[in-house]
């Protein structure tokens, strides 16, 4: 199992009530005021922003409607309930400056009318209505009616009533003179003899009053109209079998003639086209920027490339230690100093740490584990062991006091 | 309440009520408060709200008894209250607070068992461990812990510092006045007896 690649939790895990009281613990024994420090990052955190306070009143008489205020165009939407039933008297006297007399409170009867509305035929004549648009022009609502109408706030359909003497829906007349046309039956017969003859191309002309009458000679008109077929059946040539297969094939050798021409000039023109594409040369059919674009990429991927092989993943600490402990103390790297210092290096030009490790591969090949006491040592044994730990060719335990006393 | 009012007397001799909270100091920041007395107790109470979760957690995993720990937990900021205006920031406060606490963890010990041998591991501490309150459920925690047991104190400490509390090799070479080559091989046949332990049982 490795634990350092699946990290295991400690344990241990006291409750926060726990930490509390143990902080309260630890200043009561050193003799300090007594605080929870453990929460005290909720009571002074100024920064957090606090809901405002609500000053508004949610029970009891509201002193303002929360809704839009209702007026008598939208009677229907009020809901009719206990507390607007309450409200609807305080709230009218509040914002209605209409006389007592004029409220018409829940207690009333619903006096609710119907616009009546005017059948065609109580329609008022011409000059009635020209005279009662110009009343209705002239008369303009006073400004305190029309803040009353705004201010106006109804609760209860029952206090609506709709006053059918103000709402007045004025129709303007439609003044079309058209005068009457009479037509006896004759008249009527030689329109309609016209429309066909027109819907038949021909370009009778008709003059309409109340005296003339039109009459029409049917066998005239039939006779023209054989004559014309007939003298246009005569102009058409007429051709032998014989005649018509040579016309046939004269008209075929055309249509072939024709066609293989315009086969040629569209094999002609494509040839061409070609000849042109391999004279130009592929590459000019390639857009610079895709070349461009091909080139970088595989400018990019060389780079990449490069960058992967010269900077290489970094190691693992553990792994870090483990190949420079080798490296550095294994007996595996040893010998090649020793193969080539024992004849061509002089012992005294080595340094400090060289001299032992030269030492040590010469008497013993493996490196042995030796217990000493630190601080039993020379002075130069301390340094030189101090050297060797410090460029790694060795790994000194730990000391055999933990720690020192700390000066407090 | 929890706030400390402190009247400074600015250049004008005049004084003014200044409220410092102490929870928004970065570390460099709460130390020179240290050294102001009208402060303490308020620096001392922050020390108290950042440090003493990891304070006992070190204490209990080294001690493993709730006990135990609770009363080393104590002592060590006691000891922090008693030097904390010695403290000039040499060392990190934390590595300063973890060193108390280890040398109060090996006072305790000597003081319960006079006769131990820090080179030797004591297994007997983890017969213990099952009746302990505060103790998680996972059986493979508690199996780290026993683990733990069958550890000379040097590779104990070493390794609790290092795969519990998340040390650098620095801090724990700055901490133990060891070197940090010599901390390495330990932390490794640490944690190579941890997972033979842990593969055969």
């Amino acid at each position: 199992m490795d634990i350092e690649s699946k990290k295991i939790k400690s344990p241990f895990s006291p409750s926060e009530d726990y930490f509390v009281d143990l902080a309260k613990r630890i200043q009561q024994r050193v003799g300090i005021e007594v605080l929870d420090v453990v929460n005290r990052e909720k009571e002074i955190n100024f920064n957090d922003k606090q809901k405002p306070l609500q000053l508004t009143v949610e029970f009891g008489y509201p002193l303002k409607a929360q809704k839009q205020p209702k007026t008598y165009e939208s009677p229907l939407e009020v809901v009719n309930d206990a507390v607007s039933e309450q409200m609807s008297p305080m709230n009218v006297e509040m914002l209605s400056e209409l006389p007592d007399n004029q409220i018409v409170t829940h207690n009333q009867e619903s006096t609710i009318e119907v616009p009546n509305i005017e059948e065609p035929s109580n329609i008022p004549q011409e000059e009635e209505k020209n005279t009662q648009l110009q009343e209705l022009v002239n008369v303009e609502p006073s400004l305190e009616e029309a803040t009353i109408i705004q201010e106006v706030l109804v609760s209860d359909p029952s206090e609506v009533v709709l006053e059918t003497e103000d709402l007045k829906i004025e129709i303007a007349p439609i003044h079309m003179e058209l005068e009457p046309v009479y037509y006896n039956e004759a008249e009527l017969d030689a329109l309609h003899e016209v429309l066909s003859s027109e819907l038949n191309g021909t370009g009778a002309i008709l003059e309409l009053n109340t005296t003339t009458t039109a009459e029409i000679d049917y066998s005239a008109l039939e006779v023209e109209h054989e004559n014309v077929v007939h003298s246009e059946m005569l102009e058409e040539p007429s051709f032998s079998d014989a005649e018509l297969d040579a016309l046939h094939e004269q008209h075929e050798q055309q249509i072939n003639s024709q066609r293989l021409a315009q086969e040629q000039t569209i094999h002609q023109t494509r040839l061409d086209v070609e000849s042109q594409q391999e004279k130009s040369g592929i590459w000019q059919m390639i857009p610079w920027s895709s070349v461009f674009g091909m080139v970088a990429s595989l400018m990019a991927v060389a780079s990449a490339w490069l960058i992967w092989n010269s900077i290489q993943k970094p190691l693992p600490i553990d792994e870090y230690i483990d190949r420079t402990m080798v490296t550095k103390a294994g007996p595996s790297a040893v010998p090649a100093i020793v193969e080539d210092g024992i004849q061509g290096i002089d012992i005294s030009t080595l340094s400090v740490s060289d001299r032992v490790v030269y030492n040590d591969v010469v008497e013993e090949e493996i490196p042995q584990v030796k217990n000493f006491d630190f601080k039993k040592l020379s002075e130069q044994s301390k340094i030189s062991s101090v050297e060797l730990e410090r460029v790694g060719l060795t790994v000194l335990d730990l000391e055999d006091e933990l720690f020192d006393d700390i000066d407090i | 309440m929890s706030i400390p009012n402190v009247k400074i007397a600015n250049e004008n001799m005049q004084t003014a009520e200044v409220s410092i909270n102490f929870q928004r100091l970065d570390e460099t920041q709460l130390v020179s408060y240290f050294v102001k007395p009208e402060h303490l107790e308020s620096v001392f109470r922050e020390v108290i709200r950042r440090h003493q979760k990891t304070v006992y957690t070190y204490v209990r995993n080294m001690l493993l008894s709730h006990e135990d720990a609770d009363d080393v937990t104590q002592n060590v900021f006691i000891k922090i209250w008693q030097n904390l205006h010695t403290f000039r920031g040499e060392s990190k406060l934390s590595t300063w607070i973890y060193r108390i606490a280890s040398n109060e963890t090996i006072t305790h010990l000597r003081k319960v068992k006079p006769t131990i041998d820090f080179d030797e591991a004591q297994p007997e501490f983890a017969d213990s461990l099952s009746t302990e309150p505060y103790l998680s459920s996972e059986a493979i925690e508690r199996k780290l812990q026993k683990a733990l047991c069958y550890l000379p104190y040097k590779q104990k400490l070493v390794f609790v510092l290092r795969y519990f509390e998340d040390m650098s090799y620095d801090e724990i070479s700055d901490l133990t006045q060891t070197s940090v080559g010599a901390l390495k091989s330990s932390y490794h046949q640490a944690v190579q007896k941890i997972e033979i332990y842990l593969n055969v049982l």
